[in-house]
């Protein structure tokens, strides 16, 4: 071994301890949109839903009980230290950047809607069931049937893989588009 | 290969395409420069004759692990964005022994299977066609071995989560096994030489 490679191994032995020390790096956890329905459900009194999209889309379609909010507004809102609060944005960067700004204000307790609205409409409101599901994606299914009822939206059976995997914006203007229709 | 940028959108659709081939080009040109091409060298560390395989792919782990952690932590990236494929235990194990199998037998992974194919050696090409003919039989069957495969899902859960230690700790364990394995590589390769 050479004098370099005794020196690389001496600087990651320094990099992993400190490591060590510092613990869990800064993560953003995040939550399944079918898990936020299952909150929203129970009614915790300490959740707060932040949407940090645009007032115009916020105003189409938005999660339940979700207040919407710039990324500035973060830097000033009175929010109780206590929340439960949960993001989500045009994507989950900017989500994450947001929580990283309320962790900077002191918040604890912040998390990220993983796939933000896109999540919510094809988990919650619409989902969908392939027409060769397995066992597994039918009892979940069944599970997001009933969270569907209960936001007022509708589940979608037997439809292709393809359309499955389909969660493009133009999939999520389409759906907020039928689920205005009716009118939910 | 290319995070924090394509998560964050700094690259686009456009860049993530472009960069996928300079990297590409990066990675199996260093191998190629690094002897990784060759399938003696690779054969080597499994009968403990040449542990270079063994001592680059864990000084690209402990780099890569070192580097993603303390980025996250600077704030420059953003582990929660990087991609974490689910775990299914007996599936993946599966595909490792046959991995590890086939790894011995061909003397060649699928990265430097590709470099040596590149390169002009007949026994790449081979690896290769190999991996191109497992492909399409794992498509083929996969109806057939469904159950398998989604067998035993765990999530998308690491080490650490299971453990329930820090990320941290985690990192210092496999710094320290790196370490000592670069020791031991070390002396086995004195005493044989």
């Amino acid at each position: 071994m050479t004098r370099l490679h005794h020196v690389l191994a001496l600087l990651a032995a320094a990099l992993a301890v400190a490591a060590w020390h510092s613990g869990s790096p800064g993560r953003v956890e995040s939550i399944s949109a079918p898990d936020l329905a299952d909150r929203i459900v129970a009614q915790d009194a300490a959740l707060r839903v932040l949407d940090l999209r645009s007032r115009q889309d916020f105003d189409q379609l938005h999660v339940a009980g979700a207040t919407q909010m710039t990324l500035d507004d973060l830097r000033g809102q009175p929010i109780p230290l206590s929340a439960r609060i949960v993001l989500y944005a045009d994507d989950d960067g900017q989500a994450s950047r947001g929580a990283r700004l309320l962790r900077t204000r002191g918040y604890r307790n912040v998390v990220i809607l993983r796939q933000g609205i896109s999540a919510w409409i094809s988990r919650v409101l619409e989902p969908r069931l392939a027409r060769d599901a397995t066992a597994l994606e039918r009892a979940e299914f069944e599970r997001a049937a009933q969270l569907s009822r209960f936001f007022g939206g509708m589940a979608h059976s037997g439809v292709s893989r393809s359309e499955l995997a389909d969660s493009t914006r133009e999939f999520v203007r389409q759906a907020v588009a039928g689920i205005r229709r009716r009118g939910c | 290969m290319n995070a924090p940028l394509s998560e964050t959108g700094v690259l686009g659709s456009a860049g993530v395409l472009a960069s996928a081939p300079l990297i590409g080009f990066a990675f199996g040109w260093f191998l190629e420069r690094g002897g990784l091409g060759s399938a003696r060298k690779l054969a080597g560390q499994f009968y403990l004759t040449d542990l270079t395989v063994f001592k680059v792919m864990f000084s690209a782990l402990v780099t890569a692990m070192l580097g993603a952690f303390w980025l996250d932590r600077i704030g420059v990236l953003d582990l929660g964005l990087v991609y974490l494929p689910e775990t299914y235990v007996v599936p993946q194990a599966i595909g490792g022994l046959l991995f590890g199998a086939g790894f011995l037998v061909g003397g060649l992974c699928p990265g430097t299977a590709c470099v040596a194919a590149a390169a002009g050696r007949l026994d790449g090409l081979a690896v290769m066609a190999g991996m191109l003919v497992g492909i399409a039989s794992f498509n083929g069957l996969f109806d057939w071995i469904r159950p398998l495969v989604e067998s035993t899902p765990l999530g998308a859960v690491t080490f650490t989560q299971l453990a329930g230690v820090s990320h941290g700790a985690g990192v210092l364990a496999v710094t320290v096994v790196a370490l000592a394995g670069f020791a031991l590589a070390a002396r086995i390769e004195r005493s044989r030489a």
